[in-house]
């Protein structure tokens, strides 16, 4: 049973610098959680805070209902997967995993079924005798991802631990983590600054921004229905296009993603006219940049597109999926 | 691999030079002669001797007798110091003299009291002198037993033993100290003007001579 | 492009060369016998081995091998005094490694990854001190061991040496250039904070604390300045002041004991020659 509850955590730094502000979250056992948000939004700052390894200026958490806050990391019983792996550079591979196992000091025997079991669920018994710089990327990152597995951990916390590896390893060890939190069964936290890592893996997503929750939902939630201007940017590639409006007697940013945006060649009624500025082929599908005098529109489309640079189309939006956000806070208006 | 050796080099060098140490210090102190040590006497000297003076002759220059006793080595001896007075019996009567001079020849010591005597110079000289020698000492001295005195040379000497800082613990060298103003009964001797400071060098297999390095442990 | 390699070797080989000569000079000498070495560095001008003369200045002939080979010389340097003196510079060298060894990474581990209040101000006066040359430290540390009674023992050579902030910067320096998150991993996987120093951050040194171990070798080996002022017993003295007075008093022993003398140090820079050059490196934090 591994509940975590944040209540109010701010963390500020001495030369009042604000990293979290008031953060509060209840992640449920066994729940895959997300914390996504640029670079600087404090999300490694909340995920070390959850380790123990930074102490929170004000605020509480709770393991199960047990106060955290003063207590150590090393006897919260968590496992951290960290962007640079952090593997130690003076010990081989079945020492690196076998690290806390020999602090919580398991016998010999224990250590050797145990280290053999992640490292052949993860792929790299043949490694065992090898040093960190000896081993590629990936091989780093499926070590790290053992160290922390090996210890039968109530939460597991991944600080980015795809970041530093090319596209494609980081789309199969994606769907690698989510395979082990299936098996393992266990409450995961996971940090990123990559949307895609967020929806594809999360049951919960956290979006943060410079330090302060922006919504939290599932990631069809997110996407559907965004809170705020900044999160219906941050999710969507590409950006969702934006632009003003008036709707019900306020000024308002209308957002539409490219996705929901019909082109003509003929004028139809409320369309708007515009300029083909670039056209990006994919493919699969097909990126168009118009040019209006609403501003930019990204729009796309399935497959190949007739147009070509310079055509005039016209763009309509679907009425049903403009989001419309106020203005000067860009808090979504429902 | 090559740390290894190098490691087992510089350990084994340490050892090495430890080894050498070992056995050179031991070696040194082997080849050097044994002696054996033995104390001072601590205790009161005291002396009533009679001698008589073996001749008697007028000095022109000071207008005083001066009798010549002598002594053998091996006799008792003692000899007092210059400028000590003497009791002398001449002729029943008795005189003062005064301890003029010391003389250490090879076989025998000679030693000169000069007196004034109404007595004329004819008289003195067939006349008997009887110097009384009487001494006890008003404190303990330390008295060197007289068989550690070697007579060998004039004046007679002892060998002390001398200790210096060394490298490796002490070092201990042979000091020669002669005797010259000395008081003996015989069987122990008492030196005048001089404090024995260091043990007696009692007996040894080899020759001594002075500031020879020597070793008291077996 | 050849060419330019071939000379540039010539060159750095020739003033290798020069730079050895003395050594190997001094080698070549502990092989004679010690009636030659005397014969041969005493004033023994004579006509034939007079090579130029310009006034008062002559040039004379002087060969670099022993013209008979012996050990003669490393048999009489080895007598009890030597070996005396010997054992007194392990005996100085030894505590003061330990001391350094045990007591700089502590000291850095705590200056670097440890947040206290002061501590870049004490840093400084570490810097400070450091940078003081030798001589003007002694008189402090005379009076400090005539205060605790320590004036004519080892200990006051030992304790001021042990405790010097040089091992503390360098290792200081070296971790500035770590990744903590080992150490963050490390405390998450259950270790207390000792154990992640001696785990995690000790190994992570180890090149900088080999270097120091050299250095701080050859420092003590070498020690003349605080043995003179220090030490007034002879026989106390280390090798390396004791090797001085030799050369006046019995100049056929010299070369053999400098040489004996020599053997330690080359050994343990042979043991560290790479750490050393990491070490620098990753202190001062240019790459080679």
């Amino acid at each position: 049973m591994a509940s975590i509850r944040l209540e109010n955590i701010s963390k500020v730094y001495d030369d009042e610098v604000h990293a979290v502000t008031d953060f509060s979250l209840h992640i449920s056992d066994r729940e895959f959680v997300v914390i996504v948000g640029p670079s600087g939004c404090g999300k490694s700052t909340m995920l070390r805070i959850i380790a123990g390894l930074e102490e929170a200026s004000k605020g509480d958490i709770f393991f199960s209902d047990k106060k955290m806050n003063s207590i150590p990391s090393r006897q919260r019983n968590v496992s951290m997967v960290f962007q640079s792996y952090a593997l130690f550079p003076h010990l081989n591979v079945f020492e690196n995993i076998a690290f806390g196992l020999r602090a919580r000091k398991e016998s010999k025997k224990t250590i050797q079924t145990k280290v053999k079991e992640v490292s052949s669920l993860l792929g790299i018994e043949h490694l065992l005798r090898r040093r960190p710089k000896q081993l590629s990327g990936g091989e780093k990152q499926r070590v790290a991802m053992a160290r922390a597995l090996v210890r039968d951990a109530d939460v597991y916390l991944l600080d980015e631990p795809l970041s530093n590896l090319d596209s494609q390893l980081r789309a199969s060890l994606r769907s690698e983590i989510a395979m082990l939190h299936h098996t393992a069964q266990k409450t995961f936290v996971y940090v990123t600054h990559d949307y895609t890592e967020a929806m594809t893996l999360a049951d919960r997503i956290v979006v943060m921004k410079d330090g302060v929750i922006n919504q939290v939902g599932t990631p069809q939630e997110i996407f559907d229905c965004p809170a705020n201007t900044f999160v219906a940017k941050f999710f969507g590639s590409p950006q969702m296009n934006f632009y003003e409006c008036r709707h019900n007697d306020a000024d308002v940013w209308a957002g539409i993603r490219a996705e929901d945006i019909l082109i003509e060649e003929r004028s139809v009624d409320d369309a708007i006219e515009s300029e083909v500025l670039m056209i990006e082929r994919l493919g699969h599908e097909s990126l168009v940049h118009v040019c209006t005098e609403k501003g930019q529109f990204i729009i796309r489309e399935k497959g190949k597109v007739p147009y070509e640079v310079g055509d005039r189309v016209y763009i309509k939006p679907i009425s049903q999926a403009i989001h419309y956000f106020d203005r000067e806070s860009g808090i979504r208006i429902s | 691999m090559k740390r290894r050796v190098l490691i087992s080099v510089l350990v084994s060098f340490f050892l090495l030079i430890g080894l050498i140490t070992l056995v050179v210090v031991r070696k040194e102190q082997d080849k050097l002669p044994l002696v054996e040590l033995d104390l001072p006497r601590t205790d009161f000297l005291s002396i009533n001797y009679e001698k008589e003076a073996m001749e008697t002759y007028l000095d022109e220059m000071t207008d005083t007798f001066v009798s010549l006793f002598q002594f053998d080595k091996d006799e008792y001896s003692y000899l007092f110091p210059v400028g000590e007075k003497v009791s002398l019996e001449i002729q029943e009567r008795s005189e003062t003299g005064l301890v003029q001079e010391i003389r250490h020849e090879a076989a025998y010591d000679e030693v000169l009291v000069s007196f004034k005597s109404s007595l004329s110079d004819e008289g003195i000289k067939n006349a008997k002198v009887l110097a009384k020698f009487d001494f006890t000492s008003n404190s303990l001295d330390r008295l060197i037993p007289l068989e550690y005195v070697h007579f060998d040379d004039v004046p007679p000497y002892v060998f002390l033993l001398r200790r210096e800082k060394g490298p490796w613990g002490y070092e201990y060298y042979v000091e020669h100290v002669s005797l010259t103003d000395y008081i003996s009964d015989g069987q122990y001797l008492y030196p005048q003007n001089l404090e024995i400071k260091h043990p007696i060098i009692s007996s040894c297999d080899e020759p001594l001579w002075d500031g020879l390095k020597v070793r008291i442990y077996p | 492009m050849k060419k330019k390699h071939l000379i540039h070797t010539i060159i750095l080989t020739l003033l290798a060369l020069i730079t050895l000569l003395p050594m190997l000079f001094m080698i070549s000498n502990s092989f004679m016998s010690a009636k030659e070495a005397v014969n041969r560095y005493t004033d023994l001008v004579t006509p034939y081995n007079v090579w130029a003369s310009e006034g008062n200045i002559h040039y004379y002939e002087v060969d670099v091998l022993p013209s008979y080979l012996s050990f003669e010389t490393y048999v009489k340097a080895m007598n009890p005094t030597y070996l005396r003196m010997f054992w007194n510079s392990v005996l100085i060298t030894v505590p003061i490694l330990l001391g350094q060894l045990i007591i700089s990474p502590l000291a850095a581990y705590g200056f670097e990854f440890i947040t206290w209040k002061y501590k870049e101000l004490l840093f400084f006066l570490y810097i400070i001190v450091m940078l003081l040359p030798i001589q003007l430290l002694l008189v402090p540390h005379y009076i400090a061991a005539n205060l605790l009674h320590l004036n004519d023992t080892w200990w006051a050579i030992i304790i001021p040496a042990a405790f010097s902030p040089f091992g503390t910067f360098l290792l200081r320096q070296h971790l500035k250039g770590l990744d903590t998150t080992i150490l963050d991993a490390a405390r998450v996987e259950g270790e207390n904070e000792w154990n992640v120093f001696r785990k995690v951050a000790l190994p992570a040194m180890y090149p900088s604390l080999v270097a120091l171990f050299a250095l701080t070798f050859v420092e003590c080996w070498n020690i003349v300045d605080q043995s003179i002022v220090f030490i007034k017993d002879v026989f106390n003295e280390p090798l390396s002041v004791y090797l001085a007075r030799m050369v006046t008093a019995e100049p056929g022993k010299i070369f053999a004991a400098a040489t004996i003398y020599m053997i330690p140090a080359i050994l343990i820079f042979m043991l560290t020659n790479e750490y050393l050059i990491k070490g620098i490196n990753l202190a001062t934090g240019v790459q080679s």
